[in-house]
């Protein structure tokens, strides 16, 4: 009798302690906009490789824990499929079809989280850095680039640190998007292909049905995409 | 008897005046605690004339977010927008509608620092066309930020089974400084300048309940930014 007793004091004691427990914790399911980007599409077909662990991505530290992975391959979506002429989401690289030019695999390196307590600036920051995974159509690699983002908030008090990850996750994410735009046709390993890539369609005839010779015409630019720089 | 009911309602006029004269010293505690002093400067070149939109045009507020100790808040961008488009009645473009339109050529990352880069930008079509769809003309670019420069006293509160209460005074100076500066983009030149300071300090008084007396800081910085800015178009 005395055990029941001891028994129905221990439900509510675990449940009052989970309930503290949670409490203190800071859960975050990273929701934003990230919008298309107004580029001119860079003149190839892509194929983009979300794998699991990054669909799937959770950052954990401490009793802060951020889902990104919805968002970040959400964004990334919308970024290819402005970014490029077609890009076509593969399940993985091996699935790539001979009309695919390049395939992108990209991968959360490390995530870095601040808040208020470690920078004592009373804003939350959150950096990203992506291992971007370039192959071209045959599967060879082409650069692995490692790309960093960075999103903060504001200084003004927000109403809760889970509002205020989710404002910088966001920002961070918009910040992967502005850096892969305006970088990714700069990247060494990248232009050298689009060059090549460049070159070769220039070498090829012209079809002998074609009237024009304006076939080739959009590769000249393909270099100059999104070269601008901050001033 | 009657001398005690006289005794009776002197003490309760006495009563009343004590109260009366707390409240009115509440009053002027909160009246005076929450008061706020603004600085407004202005620059605009001799030459330039108040600015005339035309019903197609309109303008865009946007918030400095490119450095690293602090950023312009989003909701005080907005504060400006809707203050003047209620004075000039012209159209404001949303600051976020604007940011999702054109991205990511003005994310803090990439935003152009100088007109100089602004005319760089415009030379892309795309960016061009998207900018005379949405019709803005004018580009007020605010950076600065509201920040707390001091604080002092103590305030303690406790909880007890019997029940709970607090007890103390704390107070803290905020200062809210912005600059706001107009780019003409169809022109590509500044129209102008205008900075606004404003300070102000807070109190908390805590006797079993706490009672805060907050001084608006942002809002009068908004209310000074937006009345400034409107003397630049016409119809001020």
């Amino acid at each position: 009798m005395a055990t029941k007793t001891h028994k129905n004091w221990l439900v509510p004691l675990f449940a009052a302690s989970a309930l503290l427990l949670s409490a203190c914790s800071t859960n975050v399911t990273v929701t934003g906009d990230y919008p298309s980007p107004l580029a001119k599409p860079i003149p190839y077909d892509v194929g983009i490789v979300f794998d699991d662990a990054f669909k799937d991505y959770v950052f954990t530290r401490d009793n802060i824990e951020i889902k990104l992975g919805d968002a970040q391959t959400r964004m990334y979506s919308n970024l290819f499929s402005g970014m490029f002429a077609n890009s076509t989401l593969l399940e993985s690289r091996e699935a790539a079809t001979p009309d695919i030019d390049l395939v992108i695999v990209p991968n959360v390196e490390e995530i870095q989280i601040a808040t208020p307590k470690d920078n004592r600036l009373k804003v939350y920051e959150v950096w990203i850095k992506y291992n971007m995974q370039v192959y071209d159509g045959d599967g060879s690699s082409i650069a692995d680039w490692l790309m960093t983002c960075y999103g903060k908030t504001p200084t003004a008090t927000l109403k809760s640190s889970a509002r205020s990850l989710n404002l910088a996750s966001v920002v961070a994410l918009r910040d992967a998007g502005a850096r892969m735009t305006t970088g990714f046709v700069r990247v060494p390993e990248v232009q050298g292909w689009l060059i090549r890539q460049a070159a070769r369609k220039r070498q090829q005839p012209a079809p002998a049905t074609s009237d024009t010779p304006a076939a080739s015409e959009p590769q000249t630019q393909t270099t100059v995409e999104g070269n601008h720089e901050r001033g | 008897m009657n001398e005690d009911k006289a005794t009776g309602t002197e003490k309760a006029m006495s009563i009343k005046s004590t109260l009366y004269a707390l409240a009115m010293a509440a009053a002027t505690l909160a009246l005076g605690a929450c008061s706020t002093t603004t600085t407004i400067d202005e620059y605009r070149d001799a030459g330039v004339r108040d600015i005339t939109l035309n019903d197609n045009e309109s303008m865009v507020i946007l918030g400095r977010r490119h450095l690293g100790d602090h950023e312009t808040e989003p909701d005080l961008i907005s504060c400006i927008g809707k203050r003047l488009n209620r004075k000039l009645e012209v159209d404001v473009v949303n600051e976020q509608n604007f940011l999702n339109q054109l991205y990511p050529w003005f994310e803090p990352r990439t935003a152009p620092l100088k007109l100089r880069r602004m005319e760089r930008l415009m030379n892309d079509q795309a960016i061009a066309n998207q900018i005379a769809a949405m019709g803005v003309r004018y580009m007020v670019w605010v950076d600065g930020n509201t920040e707390t420069t001091d604080s002092s006293g103590s305030l303690s509160c406790t909880i007890s089974p019997a029940g709970g209460g607090c007890f103390g005074f704390a107070s803290w100076d905020r200062l809210s400084s912005y600059e706001a500066i107009i780019w003409d983009i169809q022109e590509m030149e500044e129209k102008g300048r205008v900075r606004v300071d404003t300070e102000g300090t807070s109190y908390m008084i805590a006797v079993v309940a706490p009672v805060p007396f907050i001084a608006q800081v942002q809002s009068e910085a908004c209310e000074g930014m937006g009345n400034q800015l409107s003397t630049f178009f016409d119809g001020e």
